[in-house]
């Protein structure tokens, strides 16, 4: 399935080897800035919107990392595939993104059901505990700079094609 | 300082900050100033004595050294007195709490007083009683090259005031480091017990450590009063003697710290420092992003060192904000709710990103730099070979060269968190 990205006002077609980060990753970490201004990090499960490069993931409300989003919600995603031997097979991305927050059951409960699709429910209670309702907020975060890589090297992914309108 | 909600708050202070809050004009002005009022006091004091009693120029050198050591002596242990009344005791944890109060407790304690009129007596005795150069004693010696047949009061009341002031500051040092000892040695009996060593983080003991260089600093002063051995060589030999003795302990006191700073990582934690290959870390950019990138680490025992390219981003964004936090995890069998980790906040110093100062510390820290290399040859071998076979077709700024093409950077922690996927908030540490 191909993903629809909207990057600097340009909206475009993600090309496959980033796709894959999106569909078939289980684990991305996540950083945020503290009112301290130091970075902090966690990883955390996620989904991704379906067509869309808008990643979503709950976390609790009691956790740093929605602290510090409330209080600022520039984040940095980043998921990677390590390779154990060949530094030169290592690949990621790291997403630059604006979040937006919902504690709201109802939109919760919406999303719950993809995260048990595709972590089981045992994973997902384990991880974000049993009253994910009552404990945890939605983090919606839509991408503003994609980076990715490919051994040593950095590169950042453009939209080549013109703005257009999706409904 | 706050000891807790309950009690209130007491103010620990040396003796001589509580003569400068208590005595005019020393209580008009803050710290440092006043300090910086009594150089200038006792400077003025002692050219007026030069000018009005044609002193020999050599007295007139040792006065002035006299009074520039005890200005920097009082600056230092100002600061290590401030840094340690800031201590937030109540917000840690019962165990730490009880053995820091107990440190300030004995730092502070009026007893201290005891050490420096120890040294007073010793040197006023001296003054009095001992033969100096073919005299019957100092003062007759001074007496003699005035060309007067008593000394002057004002000379003798600032003879004595100088002397009372520094062999304070001598005994206080003396006694400050003792008590530094003492903390150390009790601090090693709580490492030892398996109940109480989790109570000491590494972050704290470095803290500690970062304070005393305060004390050190003070104690570096003495120096300056060496030229008070133009005066008489007895006093020189006794001066090179606590010197020599406050140096030793002092070296004896940094070392026995770091080793309890390496003996305060939990066995867990090292076992994921040492095992994990990868770690994440954090910087921010100057449009106030995070920026979240993997990369390779060693852990030498004290600090996180990463390598990377200087034309990284993670550079540039260390040069606008030092503040760095690297998060090295690991999950067993691959089962997600298995995973666990440490996040390590703190700053970052870059060594490299400049050339020449990059060649300059290379030069200075040789040893660690060869250490840091052999420990990231030791845990990425694999790695290693196949970026010196594959670099050739990178640009220069990816290359393997050390200082032109490669920064280490070293992450002191100031904050420790565990992390567990099963639980929801993170473990301060």
């Amino acid at each position: 399935m191909k993903i629809k990205c909207e990057l600097n006002g340009r909206i475009c077609d993600l090309p496959d080897f980033l796709t894959d980060f999106f569909a078939n990753s289980t684990i991305l970490y996540c950083s945020t800035i503290s009112k301290h201004k130091r970075p902090h990090i966690q990883p955390t499960i996620f989904i991704n919107e379906p067509g869309k490069c808008s990643i979503v993931f709950l976390a609790n409300r009691q956790s740093s990392m929605v602290k510090n989003l409330y209080q600022n919600p520039k984040t940095s995603l980043t998921i990677d595939k390590v390779h154990p031997l060949n530094p030169f097979l290592n690949k990621g991305i790291m997403i630059e993104a604006i979040t937006h927050i919902n504690d709201s059951k109802e939109v919760i409960n919406e999303i719950l059901e993809n995260f048990q699709r595709k972590y089981t429910l045992e994973v997902v209670s384990k991880i974000l505990g049993i009253d994910i309702l009552q404990n945890c907020v939605k983090i919606r975060s839509l991408p503003q700079k994609i980076v990715y890589w490919e051994g040593p090297i950095f590169k950042r992914f453009k939209c080549k094609k013109h703005k257009s309108f999706i409904a | 300082m706050k000891l807790g909600s309950m009690q209130p708050p007491k103010k620990y202070q040396f003796l001589q900050e509580q003569v400068f809050e208590g005595i005019w004009p020393f209580n008009k002005v803050r710290p440092p100033m006043n300090v910086f009022l009594l150089l200038i006091l006792y400077f003025i004091w002692g050219l007026a004595l030069f000018v009005y009693y044609d002193i020999p120029v050599y007295y007139f050198i040792a006065g002035i050294s006299g009074v520039f050591g005890l200005f920097l002596w009082t600056i230092g242990i100002f600061s290590y007195a401030d840094h340690l009344r800031n201590v937030q005791v109540e917000r840690i944890n019962s165990a730490n709490k009880k053995f820091l109060t107990e440190f300030l407790e004995n730092l502070f304690h009026p007893s201290s007083l005891v050490v420096s009129v120890l040294v007073f007596s010793f040197v006023i005795t001296y003054y009095f009683t001992s033969t100096s150069f073919g005299f019957k004693s100092i003062l007759v010696k001074i007496q003699y090259e005035l060309n007067v047949s008593t000394l002057p009061p004002v000379f003798l009341l600032y003879i004595f005031l100088l002397t009372f002031d520094l062999c304070y500051r001598l005994g206080l040092s003396l006694y400050v480091i003792l008590t530094q000892i003492r903390r150390n040695i009790r601090l090693a009996g709580y490492l030892k017990s398996p109940h109480l060593r989790t109570s000491f983080s590494p972050v704290d003991i470095n803290n500690l450590e970062k304070m005393d260089y305060y004390n050190y600093l003070a104690i570096c002063s003495s120096f300056a009063l060496l030229p008070l051995g133009i005066i008489d060589l007895f006093l020189l030999y006794c001066l090179t003697l606590f010197i020599v003795l406050t140096f030793s302990l002092m070296l004896f006191n940094i070392v026995h710290l770091r080793i309890l700073y390496s003996r305060s990582f939990p066995e867990g934690l090292l076992n994921l420092l040492h095992s994990a290959k990868l770690a994440r870390v954090g910087t921010i950019s100057k449009n106030k992003f995070p920026h979240l990138v993997p990369t390779l680490f060693v852990f030498d025992g004290r600090s996180i060192f990463i390598a990377t390219s200087i034309a990284s981003q993670k550079v540039k964004n260390l040069k606008y904000n030092t503040n760095i936090t690297i998060f090295i995890d690991s999950q067993p069998d691959g089962d997600l709710t298995k995973g666990k980790g440490v996040l390590i906040v703190g700053h970052a110093k870059i060594y490299g990103h400049k050339l020449w100062i990059g060649i300059f510390y290379y030069l200075v820290r040789g040893f660690r730099m060869a250490r840091l290399l052999m420990l990231f040859r030791r845990k990425y071998p694999n790695y290693i070979s196949y970026y010196l076979k594959g670099q050739k077709n990178l640009p220069r700024a990816w290359q393997l060269f050390p200082i032109i093409s490669r920064a280490i950077i070293e992450i002191i922690p100031d904050q420790l968190y565990f992390w567990k996927a099963s639980r929801p908030t993170l473990i301060k540490f």
